[in-house]
């Protein structure tokens, strides 16, 4: 990466439309003119960027499929949907992704229920009062996508699975900006949340498309395996799967 | 209605852009969205109220104009 970084350098600057990821984290600079990122740090960052988006897409749309086969009702208006959008022969494209609405809603409510990320921690800048503590500078504290994301308050039956939450006026997820928070929120909000919600569409136009699902075990018995960093659906995890009828 | 741009928040996305260009513009120096129209039109609004939703980094608001 040091040598990649190197040629980088001795290139010089390129023109803003070629400037790719690597040239922008090599630009910048600290206050003393020393670079911000070692190859190092750089070198994470892109495995990171790399590896964020498996198994937290895959998790999610392992989810969605459990909820659509626990909430018939849901699939049915969910297949339907894509029926009609897809009806004209067009293909999957980023067009006919545009806008799904039920779909979306689905996959919402699938993220809120059951973020693939639990744990989102950030570092405090300034000292701050939260219910009668200090919290100094420096502290390293979390916030809980799985907690936040079931405040009565702002999500009513939080436990209940429920993608009308997302349709006009009641938009749970843009009301509720600071708690409604599966991608995080503010200035590091996860920066792949359209890329994942545009590869679930598309993962769920092509096969809602050709396959019907059914539960193979009891649909309670579906939960989630909290051990690793990123959670996925506990084993055994199975569905059956048959080519539609159409 | 008022629309309100959060460009702390942005991420550059540029999907606004998309839905309404007259209304969102980009500021290429600071790397964030600039709103060209702060007050659209009603008119204009379907195609507002998408950007707002489609936001990826939820940075847009619709504020409604008080009753005068």
């Amino acid at each position: 990466m040091q040598r990649i970084i190197d040629r980088r350098h001795a290139r010089g600057e390129v023109a803003r439309e070629d400037r790719d990821l690597l040239d922008v984290l090599i630009s910048l600079k600290n206050e003393d003119g020393s670079h911000q990122f070692t190859a190092d740090l750089v070198t994470g960052i892109f495995i990171s960027m790399m590896f964020a988006g498996h198994h937290t897409s895959s998790g999610t749309a392992s989810w969605a499929m459990i909820e659509l086969m626990r909430h018939p009702d849901v699939m049915a208006s969910v297949v339907a949907e894509l029926d009609d959008l897809y009806a004209d022969g067009s293909e999957v494209s980023f067009q006919a992704l545009r806008s799904i609405p039920a779909l979306e809603a689905t996959l919402k409510e699938t993220l809120r229920l059951h973020p693939p990320l639990i744990i989102l921690m950030r570092q405090v800048q300034e000292d701050f009062a939260l219910l009668g503590h200090t919290i100094p500078a420096g502290t390293l504290i979390a916030a809980s996508p799985r907690v936040s994301n079931r405040i009565g308050d702002d999500f009513p039956l939080p436990d209940e699975f429920d993608p009308a939450r997302y349709i006009d006026p009641r938009q749970e997820d843009l009301q509720n900006r600071w708690t409604w928070i599966p991608f995080g929120a503010g200035k590091h909000r996860c920066v792949g949340n359209a890329f994942a919600m545009m590869q679930m569409k598309a993962i769920f136009s092509v096969i809602l498309r050709d396959f019907e699902f059914a539960p193979a075990q009891p649909l309670e018995s579906y939960r989630d395996d909290f051990t690793k960093m990123v959670i996925q659906l506990e084993q055994p995890c199975r569905v059956r799967y048959r080519r539609r009828n159409r | 209605m008022r629309v309100v741009a959060d460009t702390d928040i942005c991420q550059a996305h540029q999907l606004c852009q998309g839905e309404a260009p007259d209304v969102f513009g980009f500021d290429e120096v600071n790397d964030h969205i600039l709103l060209l129209d702060e007050h659209p039109d009603e008119s204009r609004r379907a195609d507002v109220t998408t950007a707002v939703k489609y936001c990826p980094a939820f940075a847009l608001s619709i504020e409604e104009d008080a009753d005068v």
